[in-house]
């Protein structure tokens, strides 16, 4: 069911920061603001429960759809209308490390561990790639229940 | 569940556009899976750091030290002195009174082994480690952990025996002192003092017998769970097509349900089976006495630097995360508290961090009207005032009341 209702009211009582544009589902692959990448979005488990930790994952392609691993990708989740983040520090996965520390991220999926939702609402999980093509990057909006 | 954007940021965003055009008792499919989130378990999660805790042996040993005022210095207090049986665990004063009066009011431990952080600002990270600070707190129990040891040692050898195959033998008093323990201060220096004339190896001694005290406690605090209330029949009745809900709850309490999920916005903290996220939060309630408490911006270092954390040599946990992704420093840690649980709420009055709050009701008139302001930090954004009716906000505490079981027997 798709309330139209809540589409009007969010037009006009939101005076917040940076919203996504369009009414996605929540992680769906959405091209980053400047269109530089296409990223999706995953938690392990899903749904997390509440004020449990959990992971974020992020799946990174270039506007072709091509996977890319040897991009940097931060996850973070804040509250915005609370002016509040997360009361965990999150830990931005290194991925699959060679001897000599070289690091890829196989597939171009990419793990930020030690999430936590400790409060029911609407958080903006934002991804940060720092990729060949440049800094860009996307959020979205997950309604903890 | 994949929830829409759409409907999302209105929620906070602007709560008072938010219509619940469902009239009480006819839930929508987000009420209900509310409703499905609130009800008890089938069964609780173990408690992953007394990997022991369901051994009858520990839960009887547990039983007696609980009960046991031998624990304390003057032989008055123990642990049920204010985790009162007949209150729900919980305390009938504003503020907890041992051989002192602490700073905060006793919070019920029916469910408590549900953590992850306990006491109201979360510094310890098990319950069987909280269970040991209050034996050495100079306001509880007062006492000390090498005569503490020695005294179960001596009075509770048979029980502890079947709980740990052996009883520590701390009697040469020229090693372990009569009275001694770590980080005394003022007036209760010298038994600091006493404990530093130990050597690191007695010392080990005593801070292992001292921690499987507390993991015995802890094994007999975690069979305080609650039971099945009228809130929790009316749920099942409810999710299994009886749209009166079986008669389990009244009319006024279906109202004051409708008003816990919808204008009052009470899940956003009290959530899951013990209507508690197990967060910590600023609710801005007046200070009952001069300066202000940090809450959990003093708890989260405490619990990092705790020589009896999930990190420590006296832990049986392996992972450690909640304390390995803990930031100490998040900034709305300030004076914030952790949520309590409401399952029995009607049984363990006064209310609040300090107690300050004498009834149900004037918590609710409390979060409707949200008067003053936090001494430091500022209040929880998320919370607006309510604009409550009368009768909604007594349909709120009618229905708090339908949270209460059978009483937790001891
Ligand atoms: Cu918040």
């Amino acid at each position: 069911m798709r309330p139209l209702l809540p589409v009007l009211l969010f037009a006009a009582c939101t005076s917040g920061p940076t919203e996504p544009e369009s009414a996605d589902v929540f992680g769906a692959e959405r091209e980053t603001q400047s269109g530089t990448y296409l990223v999706s979005v995953a938690f392990d488990p899903d749904p997390p429960g509440m004020s449990d930790l959990f992971t974020a994952r992020a799946t990174l392609k270039d506007s072709a759809g091509v996977p890319i691993e040897d991009a940097t990708v931060s996850l973070n989740a804040t509250m915005p209308h609370h002016g509040h983040g997360m009361m965990t520090s999150p830990r931005d996965e290194p991925g699959v490390c060679d001897d000599d520390g070289t690091c890829t991220h196989p597939g171009g999926v990419y793990e930020t561990s030690g999430f936590k939702f400790h409060m029911g609402g609407p958080w903006t999980v934002a991804v940060i790639v720092t990729g060949p093509n440049g800094v860009d990057d996307v959020t979205y909006i997950y309604d903890m229940q | 569940m994949r929830p829409l954007i759409v409907g999302l940021v209105l929620i906070t965003g602007c709560a008072s556009e938010l219509v619940d055009t469902s009239p009480p008792g006819e839930w929508t499919a987000s009420e209900r899976s509310k409703l499905q989130r609130l009800r008890l378990p089938e069964a609780w999660p173990a408690d992953l750091s007394n990997p022991r805790g369901t051994e009858d042996a520990l839960i009887g040993l547990g039983g007696i030290l609980f009960f046991d005022p031998g624990l304390s210095s003057n032989d008055q207090v123990s642990c049920g002195t204010c985790h009162k049986p007949e209150h729900n665990f919980s305390d009938v004063t504003p503020l907890s009174r041992g051989l002192g009066e602490t700073n905060r009011h006793t919070p019920s431990i029916v469910g408590s082994q549900q953590g992850p952080w306990f006491y109201w600002d979360g510094r310890a990270d098990s319950l069987w480690s909280q269970a040991l600070s209050p034996m050495e707190h100079p306001a509880e129990m007062a006492g000390d952990r090498v005569s503490i040891v020695r005294y179960v040692a001596t009075h509770h050898a048979e029980s502890l025996e079947r709980a740990y195959g052996e009883v520590p033998d701390v009697t040469d008093l020229t090693r372990f002192p009569e009275r001694a323990r770590p980080a005394a201060t003022g007036d209760q220096a010298w038994m600091a003092r006493a404990w530093d004339t130990m050597s690191p190896a007695d010392q080990l001694i005593i801070n292992t017998e001292f921690a499987k005290l507390g993991k015995a406690i802890a094994a007999y605090e975690s069979t305080l769970m609650p039971t099945e209330a009228p809130f929790d029949r009316y749920v099942d009745a409810v999710l299994s097509g009886d749209s009166t809900g079986g008669g389990h709850l009244t009319d006024e309490q279906v109202l004051g349900l409708d008003v816990f999920l919808g204008k009052g916005q009470c899940t956003l903290c009290h959530n899951g089976p013990l209507f508690t996220d197990r967060a910590f939060h600023n609710n801005g309630v007046a200070e009952s006495r001069p300066g202000y408490d940090p809450g959990r911006r003093s708890g989260a270092p405490i619990v990092l630097g705790s020589p009896f954390n999930c990190r420590g040599v006296f832990s049986e946990q392996e992972q450690c995360d909640e304390l390995d992704y803990l930031d100490p420093s998040f900034d709305d840690f300030q004076s914030a508290f952790k949520t309590p649980s409401l399952r029995y709420v009607d049984q363990t009055a006064p209310y609040f961090h300090n107690g300050s709050h004498e009834t149900l009701d004037d918590v609710v008139a409390f979060y409707d009207t949200l008067p003053g302001s936090p001494a430091v930090g500022h209040r929880e954004l998320t919370l607006k005032p309510l604009g409550l009716t009368a009768t909604e906000r007594s349909g709120v505490v009618a229905f708090l009341s339908s949270l209460t079981g059978e009483p937790v027997q001891p």
